[in-house]
């Protein structure tokens, strides 16, 4: 319980940022398994994915991945 | 012509399979859901930390607070999205060699960079519109108070759609004059905020292209006259340095 919202009504205020961002990250990690990338190791793209909400992922499509 | 309507597709296909489309729209859409949520549980986040009557005083947003923080947030944040999914677009044609093939084809420059700017433009407006749409929704819908409307909505559009145009030509230019996309993005960063410092001299603060930001937190209710002659000025020079940048650089 937070305040006068309880954890119900808070996830469902959130939900769709939450899916988006679950959304974002698995698609991420599934490109990330088959590409080929930059500047830092597959493990530390992971790590950067799963841990930087939104932002993460968008650095990772944007300037990890080695372009064809 | 065709060159044109060839070269515009072909950015747009490129758009797809680089991800660019997913990076703007996480960038500018995001934004327009998450700051009416996080607004609306703040003050339970902080419930714990300030007494319950200051709450009620430091915490009454209403729905125009949300969409002024969303602008401001997309200000902070959307333009780096924004920035470094169009950095590399100059630089990468010219180093990886991309654009060999069409100009050896007689493709023209100035062509290119025009679809490439064109390109940009439709995408990041239509991005807006959707942005503005969902922000407007979920402000009407968790916060009391005067609802924002339509006609609230639209100057405050067109005023972000010149601002990005600008932010997209400044980009275009200093990603023809680097060799890498981090390079570009980081000096339009640079080169964006400083806008923001600009306006903090009162009487320079019109020029200024961040000043259409300003104007839109307040509902473009005062002159705009001058910063939008301005920004527009701007955005055409930058376009046009742009096409004589990469006419003059020399294709291998």
């Amino acid at each position: 319980m937070l305040g006068n919202m309880d954890m119900e009504e808070m996830l469902k205020l959130l939900a769709p940022v939450i899916v988006l961002q679950f959304v974002l990250m698995i698609f991420c990690l599934v490109k990330l398994k088959n590409d080929k990338v930059k500047y830092l190791p597959k493990w530390a793209w992971a790590l950067i994915i799963i841990i930087f909400n939104f932002v993460g992922p968008i650095v990772y499509l944007l300037l990890g991945r080695e372009r064809d | 012509m065709m060159t044109f309507k060839a070269y515009l597709k072909k950015e747009f296909i490129e758009g797809i399979r680089q991800y660019k489309y997913i990076a703007l729209a996480t960038g500018i859409i995001l934004f327009s859901i998450l700051d009416p949520v996080m607004l609306k549980l703040l003050p339970s986040f902080v419930s714990n930390k300030i007494p319950a009557n200051l709450i009620h005083q430091l915490f009454e947003f209403k729905p125009k607070d949300a969409l002024a923080n969303y602008i401001k947030e997309l200000f902070q944040i959307g333009t780096l999205f924004i920035i470094f999914t169009a950095a590399g677009s100059i630089n990468e044609e010219i180093y990886s060699q991309k654009i060999v093939f069409p100009f050896s084809k007689g493709a023209n420059k100035s062509q290119i960079v025009l679809a490439k700017y064109l390109h940009f433009e439709i995408a990041i407006c239509l991005l807006l519109f959707v942005g503005l749409f969902f922000n407007q929704y979920y402000a009407n819908l968790l916060f009391e108070g005067q609802k924002i409307a339509v006609s609230d909505i639209v100057p405050v559009y067109f005023l972000l759609c010149i601002y990005y145009l600008f932010v997209i030509s400044l980009t275009l230019l200093l990603s023809s004059f680097t060799k890498k996309n981090i390079s570009a993005g980081i000096l339009a960063c640079t080169a964006s905020y400083s806008t923001a410092l600009l306006s903090q001299f009162e009487k320079l603060k019109k020029f200024s292209p961040y000043n259409l930001i300003l104007l839109t937190s307040n509902f473009g209710s005062q002159d705009v006259k001058t910063t939008l002659v301005t920004t527009i000025l701007l955005t055409l020079i930058f376009l046009v340095t742009t096409v004589f940048r990469f006419n003059s650089l020399e294709v291998n």
